[in-house]
Order: C-alpha cells, then structure tokens, then sequence
C-alpha cells in the first residue's frame, strides 16, 4: 500500500467519513457470458461483492462506499455462471475517491494456492520410540 | 469562458514565458484574459510590471485578507488583467495546513470573478505544492509546457501522477488540453521527445512549436510581449499561431 501524500488528501473529510469510491478497471474484455466484481473487505472485516459496469469512458467501474482513510482490501475477479475464472492480486489501499487499475490477472488462482497448502500432510514432529533414547537405538541397530 | 493552468513541475521550460504570450495573444484577439500568477518567485510579475510592488497580491487572497477584486492589476502592454504575486506564498502551505478544504481555496475565491473574463490563466510555480494543488482544482484543464529534451518526459511523468493523485484523492478529473513545445531546435533528440509524447503517453503536441529565440528573453527585460518586442522573430509569429491554436 502506497503512503499517502497529505497534499492529497480531502481536508474536509474525517478519517472514517462515509466515502463513495469509484473503483475503475482499465484495459480488460468481458464477453457476453461473464461479469467483472469487484470483492471489497473493509476495515470492519466485512465483505462485499460489487458488479462492475461497462462505462463507454472509464472501462469499467462501481462505486462502493467506505470510510474516508480506512485500510480496506479489494481484489477484481472475472466470473461465469457463478464461477471464478480470472481475478487480480488482492490489494491493500486506504480508501480515498477513486481507484485506477489496469486489469492484471494472476495466472494462479490464490485461493487454490492457499488450499493446497493446508492440504498437504503437516511435517512429522513425532520421534519414533526407537528413536527416544541411546539405549533404543543401540538396541534396535545393534550399535 | 475557460480556466486553465500552465504547469511543469520541471523548471526552466517557459512556463511563465508560454503564459505570458499565449495570455497576451488571447487579448489580442479580442478576448478578456486574466493571469494569476502563482509563483513565489513572482516571475510573471516581474515580467509584465518591472520590480513595482503590489500591496495586495494572490497571497492575501488566499489567505482571506482581501478581497480577489481588490488585488486585480491591468497591464496596458499586454492587454490583460493580472493578479500579482510575492514571495510570502513559499509559506502558504505551513500557514494553511490545518485550514478546512485548504485544497479548495482559490476556487471558491475566483467565483465572483469567473464570469467576468474569456479565459483565466495560472502560472504555476514548478514545485508540487499547495497552491499548485489549489491551481488545479480550480482548472479545468492543462497546458504542459516542456523543452523537448530526455528531462522533460520525467517532468510529463510527475505531471500525470499529480493528476491522478488529485482524481484519486481529490476526486476531481482535470483535463489535458496538450503540450506546447517550447525553446525548439530542430535535433533528431527534440523529435524523438516529441514522438514519445504522443506515442507513450498519448499527449496531444500543438503543432506552432516556439523556436529557441533571444528575443523571447529580450522582451521580458522590456516588459512586453514578444510579438509587440520583435513582431518578425520566428519566436513572436509561433506564439501567436499558437494562441490561436490553443483557443
């Protein structure tokens, strides 16, 4: 997340003031089939998904409301028929008037990533019982 | 009727020098203009008025001393109305740092004004600061003017993050009316530049570009416009082109 420059931000706002956010994507096609979200988890931790709309000016974009300053985290993903197919990086911003992006899809799915990982066996911390003392070992290897 | 601001964050790119003729031009067509200069250096000032001193400049108007009326300077030469600056601007941005919508300022302070004239012109100071801030939230739109050299496309870059920044930040979209070339020698380098402008960054690039001229210089010292200094100068004749072209 970058820091934020004071000279650009809106005085008249308190840290926390409800904010419309326009949140815009650049440089990205969407066929007939599919739909552009934007998935928002704001400082509250709560999650929203917000559908994005084909702007003839702006590529596409949405506005989601947020407090003014506030740490949120948000993510572009491309679904069909409710599923998945294609989605950004997860940013972290401070939520201010608008968000620019150009679409850049992370070829590995996250989530799967993640998954995975907590599917594959723990690594064994267990010392065997051959394995307590020397006098097992010598006893088992015949030392 | 239009607010405009010319503005490189680079400096040495005649900025106040395209602000000058161009405005100068404008009134030679007949239109009312207006230049706020915002530079603490006060180099428009001094220009157009010689080392006069105003007692009430753009700083007083800011800070709410006094009315912007009241500090509104016609200048015979060149045929517009002018509003001065001082050096006492260099500290604005300490003065106005806690102010409530401190980036609105002069917006709110042209509104009895706006109307009065065909077009209102900023001459910006080269640093990002607060009244730069304030200049481009009063606009809307920018002239860049840059010597087409390799320093000038990192001036263009700071330019379009300061105004994504003020669109991000701000919420406020300022437009690119284009970029002037000024100080132009005819060198493979200088058309490259210009090539990259309007290739990378998808810049509209006026076509009357300003040649590297003394005249230009020389007519500063004589507090005038160049096309009224040396009308024939190939400088005087392409900023009054492009003045029209910019219209």
């Amino acid at each position: 997340m970058a820091k934020a420059n004071p000279l650009f931000i809106d005085s008249t706002k308190m840290t926390g003031d409800s904010i419309g956010t326009q949140f815009e994507v650049s440089k990205i096609a969407i066929y007939e089939d599919e739909v552009l979200v934007v998935l928002i988890t704001n400082h509250l931790n709560e999650v929203t998904r917000t559908l994005m709309n084909l702007n003839e000016d702006m590529g596409y974009q949405a506005r989601v409301w947020l407090g003014h300053q506030k740490t949120f985290t948000y993510q572009f993903a491309i679904e069909k028929g409710g599923q998945r197919i294609l989605q950004s990086i997860a940013k972290k911003a401070r939520a201010q008037y608008a968000i620019l992006e150009k679409w850049e899809p992370v070829l590995a799915e996250p989530d799967a990533v993640a998954e995975g990982e907590a599917a594959a066996p723990a690594p064994q911390t267990t010392i065997p019982e051959h394995a307590r003392t020397v006098a097992n070992l010598i006893e088992k290897f015949n030392f | 009727m239009s607010v405009v601001s010319v503005i490189n964050q680079k400096g040495g790119v005649a900025k106040t020098t395209t602000s000058l003729n161009v405005a100068s031009s404008w009134a030679a067509m007949g239109k009312k203009v207006l230049l706020i200069d915002l530079d603490p250096q006060s180099s428009a000032t001094k220009a157009i008025f010689g080392d006069q001193d105003f007692e009430k400049t753009i700083f007083d108007v800011v800070m709410g001393a006094c009315q912007i009326e009241e500090t509104i300077v016609h200048s015979e030469p060149f045929g517009i109305d002018v509003i001065p600056a001082e050096i006492l601007l260099s500290g604005i941005d300490v003065q106005l740092a806690a102010h409530f919508g401190r980036e609105t300022i002069l917006r709110r302070k042209l509104e009895p004004i706006v109307r009065k004239y065909d077009s209102i012109l900023f001459d910006c100071s080269p640093s990002l600061g607060l009244m730069t801030v304030n200049a481009l939230m009063a606009s809307k739109d920018i002239i860049i003017p840059i010597c087409p050299e390799y320093f000038s496309l990192k001036g263009i870059e700071l330019i379009l993050d300061t105004l994504q920044n003020i669109r991000t930040g701000l919420g406020y979209k300022v437009g690119i009316r284009g970029v002037v070339i000024t100080r132009f020698k005819d060198r493979r380098i200088a058309r490259e530049v210009i090539r990259q402008v309007q290739e990378t960054y998808g810049l509209k690039v006026y076509a009357n570009y300003i040649p590297d001229n003394i005249a230009v210089e020389e007519a500063h010292h004589k507090h005038a416009p160049v096309y009224k200094y040396a009308p024939n100068c190939g400088a005087a004749k392409a900023y009054t082109q492009l003045a029209k072209e910019l219209w």
